[in-house]
């Protein structure tokens, strides 16, 4: 049983590297097609034409294309991500240091997601067409229609321009606070660590607003795929036999139908949590998140292709690494899948 | 025999489903009973209503179905007003069923064994570990070897008859007092379908327990089981003792019936269809449903008043026909 878990991983992450191939090439062919020079860029508007020159020289753009992807390659070998001019850090560095908050920002929605969407799910298909089923369709369709960045804006000017419940909107710290010694790099799970509330709470203030315009997109896809499976196995032969012998209706909702609704929930988890990896982008820009898809937005008006590229393969491995986990889960789960 | 109450007995039962198209009435006024170990069958065509009959009365009707009139009891109970937890105490315990297509009415994610302890965690006080020896003694009481191998197996590992018998062993875990199965042989092929029958005869004479099966093949009915009902349309047209039904089927749709099952000696020419069709039940219905495809349809049998009515020679054998053979 173990050791067929390990070779299924094995076997899954050689899978990808073709995958990740592609995407090494792709983004590295879509940065050099798009409009704008990074060398005019980073000399300035008041340049002249040899100062331009010589910088590109500097940046090695003057190289061929085939040159410039196999030298890219061979840094991507030794780690080496390339250096962010914007920044004028190493990109490895940047995405480090980046990247836990735009993973406590999306783990956090997706945790509201699941809370308020599973449970609006089974309510709805235990009792179709009740209030609670038409509340759910309403929220799920606002949730789906209303772009990110707007419900975010809407949120800022409710609850910290009206009310002044919120915090500015600026980051993941309140500016009187520092972060707290960074063992996850979530600053909430830190600041626990540190055992510093303040910090805690300053932490989880700024995270709300925009975990909740995340997590309200991201309701909708899991309450909907919940109520639509639930729905189906409520109508199967094995509940009606569960029904036929007398289970309590909690054994027969839990035992008989959630369980077996998990594989598509999960999968849709595992959807939606990569969904929320790319509209992050907008949400960081929006709160001033200083995470990594808000970085890959700046290099990426700057011409910065080492950030963009760095960005897009981080994004590419953790989505592989996250199909991996939501395959797995599912095998667990239903062993047919396993196979 | 006809003094004391019989175990299970639908009476005047309706029922009716709202569907897109219109409503219809699947039931119409159906009366059935079986007594403490009897083994009945009700026999008819492929949406005659049999299954919506058995669902209704276990109250597993889908939603869209609606108890129109009639009572089912059982003991001494009336099924269809009690109370859900009082319901469902009897299911599983005294009332069970199994059903056809056996390899989707098992839980597809659970093993097999564990469904079997879930029914007996429910109506038993068996501790844990006793309700584990139980499943996998239920599991060899059906004749399945090597059981406490199987016990961890998951359905889709089982093949059909295997399936079946799992579903038997959980419909018979608590040893109920009748056993409704639902065509529980269809899908299987023929040598399996034996086999199953087999061992729910055997098992059902073992236990005292009655048995109503419900299935399309005439030959089966007689086979199994002392008194066969014939449904058409949501109708009971006649009852009697196999044997008679056999000899000298009364209704002309009996009649049909037996000439369209396959018997020893019979050739394809012999058999001959029933023709039409089963009426459509969103229209309104004459008395007899049969009427529109029987060849002896007279002018009185669109008179309202069609009732199943005892035989003055044989108070067992119970006709709603106004043109009898």
């Amino acid at each position: 049983m173990n050791t067929r878990i390990f070779s299924t991983i094995g076997s899954r992450l050689l899978g990808a590297l073709p995958s990740l191939a592609a995407v090494i090439v792709v983004t590295f062919v879509i940065m050099r097609l798009l409009p704008g020079d990074p060398a005019a860029f980073f000399a300035g508007p008041a340049a002249s034409a040899e100062a331009v020159e010589q910088i590109r020289e500097q940046l090695g753009l003057n190289r061929s294309l085939p040159v410039q992807f196999w030298d890219y390659l061979g840094d991507l070998a030794q780690g080496d991500f390339g250096q962010s001019f914007t920044t004028g850090q190493p990109v490895a560095a940047d995405l480090v240091s980046r990247l836990p908050a735009s993973l406590e920002l999306t783990i956090v929605a997706l945790l509201i997601a699941v809370v308020l969407g599973l449970p609006l799910g089974v309510l709805s298909a235990t009792r179709p067409n009740s209030w609670v089923d038409q509340v759910t369709r309403l929220v799920t369709t606002t949730g789906t229609c209303l772009p990110t960045f707007f419900t975010g804006l809407v949120l800022i000017y409710v609850f910290y321009y009206l009310l002044g419940w919120s915090p500015a909107p600026l980051g993941r710290l309140d500016l009187m606070y520092s972060p707290p010694p960074e063992v996850t790099g979530f600053y909430t799970i830190d600041a626990v660590l540190a055992g510093d509330w303040e910090v805690f709470r300053s932490a989880l203030a700024q995270l709300i607003l925009p975990a909740v315009t995340l997590g309200f997109f991201a309701l909708a896809p899991l309450a909907r795929m919940t109520r639509a499976g639930l729905l189906g196995v409520l109508s199967s032969d094995y509940v009606r036999t569960a029904r036929a012998c007398g289970l309590s209706s909690r054994v027969v909702l839990t035992r008989y139908a959630l369980k077996n609704t998990l594989v598509p929930i999960l999968n849709t988890m595992g959807m939606v949590f990569s969904y929320l990896l790319g509209i992050n982008v907008l949400v960081e820009k929006v709160f001033a998140w200083p995470g990594v898809g808000s970085y890959a937005l700046e290099a990426l008006v700057a011409s910065d292709y080492a950030p963009v590229q760095g960005f897009v393969l981080a994004i590419a491995v953790l989505y592989v690494l996250l199909n991996l986990s939501v395959d797995i889960a599912c095998g667990l789960v239903d062993r047919r899948l396993a196979r | 025999m006809n003094d004391e109450k019989p175990l299970f007995e639908v009476t005047d039962l309706s029922v009716k489903f709202h569907t897109r198209l219109g409503e219809v009435a699947v039931l119409d006024h159906i009366h059935l009973n079986v007594g403490a170990g009897e083994t009945v069958a009700v026999v008819g065509e492929s949406g005659s209503g049999k299954s919506v009959m058995a669902f209704a009365a276990l109250g597993i009707l889908d939603p869209a179905g609606k108890v129109t009139s009639g009572s089912v009891r059982f003991a001494d109970h009336d099924l269809l007003t009690l109370r859900k937890a009082a319901l469902d105490d009897l299911r599983g315990r005294e009332l069970a069923m199994i059903f056809q297509a056996p390899r989707t009415a098992l839980n597809p994610i659970l093993p097999v064994g564990r469904q079997i302890e879930d029914v007996l965690a429910r109506h038993s006080d068996l501790s844990r570990s006793d309700r584990r020896d139980a499943a996998v003694a239920q599991l060899a009481s059906v004749k399945i070897t090597d059981p406490a191998k199987r016990y961890h197996n998951f359905p889709y590992e089982l093949s059909g008859g295997m399936c079946q018998r799992v579903m038997i062993a959980i419909a018979l875990a608590c040893k109920p007092r009748l056993l409704i199965a639902d065509e529980p042989t269809t899908g299987l092929d023929v040598t399996t379908q034996v086999v199953i029958m087999d061992l729910i005869a055997e098992l059902a004479a073992a236990n005292g327990m009655a048995t109503l099966l419900i299935t399309h093949d005439l030959g089966l009915a007689s086979d199994y089981c002392a008194r066969i009902a014939v449904m058409h349309a949501g109708q009971i047209l006649e009852s009697a003792s196999a044997r008679t039904l056999f000899k000298s089927p009364r209704h002309p749709y009996t009649a049909r019936l037996f000439a369209a099952t396959p018997r020893p000696g019979a050739t394809l020419e012999s058999l001959t269809s029933i023709p039409g069709q089963l009426p459509d039940l969103r229209q309104p219905q004459p008395p007899c449903r049969f009427s529109t495809r029987c060849e002896r349809v007279q002018p009185g049998c669109t008179e309202p008043g069609l009732v199943l009515t005892p035989m003055p020679t044989d108070s067992a054998h119970l006709l709603a026909c106004r043109n009898p053979l």
